[in-house]
């Protein structure tokens, strides 16, 4: 599974566990994560969700904070720091 | 990451510039329900007066010494407070929780609250699902001239119960990687 499609999976999970709706009819690069659905804690329970799955917290390993608006840039960022690849 | 909570009070007032800057943010504005824009001279008598103040406790908000925002307890007496919360926009994903995390922890441990209070407009979505997800449910509304606003409410018992358990147990984990301090007026 592609870090893009994990992102995705654990974010559906997150909505639910944090009993929201996703606000847009698709997640897609564009999307403003501050209206897809998730509050701010919505989106801390994701991050440390994804730390758990792929074992890296990229906002802990930039040298220089950069913090994504959209969902694309959202994944950009994980990609991109990504140990592994 | 290393957070830290400065009372208004020994802030410079550069700083203070740089806090407006935020509070009067558009985005800002629009959640509180005073949406006026806030200027300096009137900020800063303020804060002289805050000085004698008990009832308010004002921090701005450091993250590795960059001013995000701030997190503020007003009307605080010896059982209740009230509180509220305003920052930048794309900011760490944890710095709002964070926050929040461990302003509720003082004010229930440090300074003996037993019910916390807080007021949030019915548009402010996020801000409504963030504070239920802090374990706040709603008790009373009302409308001013403008805007609809639910009254929300959090006990320290409840608190005590869920702060280490199910989502906000997540949040805790994460901030025992966390440096903090709370630096509060002289």
């Amino acid at each position: 599974m592609s870090i893009r499609e994990t992102i995705e999976r654990v974010y559906m999970e997150v909505l639910e566990q944090t009993d929201s709706e996703l606000l847009v009819p698709k997640l897609e690069d564009g999307t403003l994560l501050l209206e897809s659905g998730l509050d701010s804690m919505g989106f801390a329970i994701l991050v440390a969700t994804l730390e758990e799955e792929l074992e890296y917290d990229p906002f802990t390993m930039m040298e220089e904070a950069v913090y994504p608006t959209t969902y694309g840039e959202f994944v950009a960022i994980y990609e991109k720091m990504n140990p592994n690849q | 990451m290393k957070i830290e909570f400065r009372d208004y009070t020994v802030l410079e007032k550069d700083e203070h510039i740089e806090l407006l800057g935020i509070r009067n943010l558009d985005f800002v504005r629009a959640g509180t329900n005073d949406t006026k824009i806030i200027e300096l001279e009137s900020h800063l008598s303020w804060v002289e007066n805050l000085k004698e103040d008990d009832s308010k406790l004002f921090y701005g908000v450091y993250v590795d010494g960059y001013l995000l925002g701030g997190i503020n307890l007003f009307d605080i007496d010896k059982k209740t407070a009230h509180w509220g919360l305003f920052f930048k926009q794309a900011i760490n994903p944890f710095i709002t929780s964070f926050a929040t995390y461990l302003l509720m922890d003082r004010a229930f441990e440090h300074f003996g609250v037993a019910q916390m209070f807080l007021e949030v407009n019915k548009k402010n979505i996020n801000a409504y699902k963030f504070d239920l997800n802090f374990g706040f449910t709603v008790y009373d509304e009302y409308k001013n001239e403008d805007e609809a606003f639910y009254k929300m409410s959090l006990s320290k018992d409840k608190w005590s119960t869920k702060k280490e358990s199910g989502l906000l147990g997540i949040i805790y984990k994460k901030i025992q990687t966390v440096e903090y301090k709370f630096i509060e007026r002289r």
